[in-house]
């Protein structure tokens, strides 16, 4: 090790004040230009930031613990809401699970605009409610609230093809006004057929 | 009549210990304990003297939220330091480019001797220029050896280098400061 080398790794020791320069150290650094300009360096560097105002320990302190406790509770809550929508989300799973093996299917599409299906009775002396007439659907069904719905088992689609199904649905989902466009209607009836519909009628 | 013998004050590693029980009072006796040289550090580092304060506090925070993980066999401060780099280096790259502030009138020291403190303020001025153009790794083993008189084996388990690197890094942080400043 040269006498530089060595002197360079004693520098930030006595800069510091844990020690000091012994007489050989002090001569060489008195002949050595480069030892004297890193040793000036050295005593610099350490002084550097000395004028900044001094810290307040307790104010840091206080401050940091402060934003450590934030941060717990809001860990917590977080946690908290975590839990809660896992839930949520676990009764949503167990609902439709249930749901799809009751084999359940809405035989209204939501938002068709068509009324809601008349409920089955179950026997013959429960009464039924009337209908809503086909032209004039309910309110609640116009402003595309969601009808109730119920099983209604149908096993004469069951033998049906895929293509007829679908022809089925997409029936089901045009606009009233599109599937009777072609149905004749009595109030488009000739005066002619009224007659003899009255004729018939009348024997 | 025999003086009373003063007990030793807790070590860091106790008063960490203790903070992880639950005893605040210990993290308080920590920042005493290491905010001045960390907030020194910072700003020789690069850091503007109105922004040591926040970095000081921000980089406690994330030590004392992580005390955990802190190796004992390693000093908390040069912990701190290391955590204090990363921030600084995160600040720097937020700014894009703003490394260093001027120093206003509030940074020049007021003590009995004005124009020699003038005299060192530039010199300091000058110095924290030329440190921060350094790269990152120089600057901090420089900055690590003349302020905390840091070996470089403690340097280099800091920084994840090897002492003999550490030592490289400090001996071009030197010539390249001479030929900055001098």
């Amino acid at each position: 090790m040269t006498p530089c080398t060595h002197l360079s790794d004693r520098m930030p020791e006595v800069a510091l004040g844990r020690g000091g320069w012994t007489l050989e150290e002090e001569r060489h650094l008195a002949g050595c230009e480069d030892c004297r300009a890193e040793w000036a360096l050295v005593t610099a560097g350490g002084r550097v930031g000395a004028a900044l105002p001094t810290l307040d320990a307790a104010r840091v302190a206080a401050g940091v613990l402060e934003r450590i406790r934030h941060g717990r509770v809001r860990a917590r809550r977080k946690a908290s809401r975590m839990a809660a929508l896992t839930g949520l989300a676990a009764a949503a799973m167990v609902a439709l699970a249930v749901w799809a093996n009751r084999g359940g299917r809405s035989a209204v599409p939501a938002g068709s605009g068509l009324p809601a299906p008349a409920p089955v009775a179950a026997s013959p002396s429960e009464s039924v409610p009337e209908p809503a007439p086909r032209s004039s659907p309910t309110p609640s069904v116009a402003r595309g609230s969601v009808a109730p719905t119920i099983d209604l088992p149908m096993p004469e689609l069951d033998s049906l093809p895929a293509e007829a199904l679908d022809s089925i649905l997409t029936v089901l989902d045009e606009p009233l006004a599109q599937v009777g466009a072609d149905d004749q209607q009595p109030d488009d009836s000739g005066d002619r057929e009224l007659e003899q519909m009255l004729a018939g009628m009348e024997g | 009549m025999s003086a009373t013998p003063t007990p030793d004050p807790p070590t860091d590693a106790a008063l960490a210990a203790a903070y992880r029980q639950g005893h605040q009072p210990a993290a308080t006796e920590l920042v005493r304990r290491h905010a001045g040289a960390l907030g020194r550090f910072l700003y020789a580092s690069g850091a503007a003297a109105a922004d040591v304060d926040d970095l000081v506090q921000e980089a406690f925070f994330r030590a004392f939220r992580s005390l955990a993980s802190w190796r004992a066999e390693g000093s908390i401060r040069s912990w701190l330091f290391t955590i204090g780099g990363n921030l600084l280096r995160d600040e720097f790259r937020k700014a894009k480019g703003r490394r260093m502030l001027p120093l206003g009138d509030r940074d020049l020291a007021d003590h009995a001797d004005p124009q020699g403190d003038l005299v060192a303020s530039e010199a300091e001025q000058r110095l924290r220029e030329g440190l921060a153009r350094l790269p990152r790794l120089q600057r901090e083993v420089f900055l690590r050896r003349v302020q905390q008189g840091s070996a470089y084996e403690e340097i280099a388990a800091a920084l994840g280098t090897t002492p003999g690197a550490a030592r490289v890094h400090y001996h071009h942080a030197v010539k390249r400061l001479k030929e900055l400043i001098g």
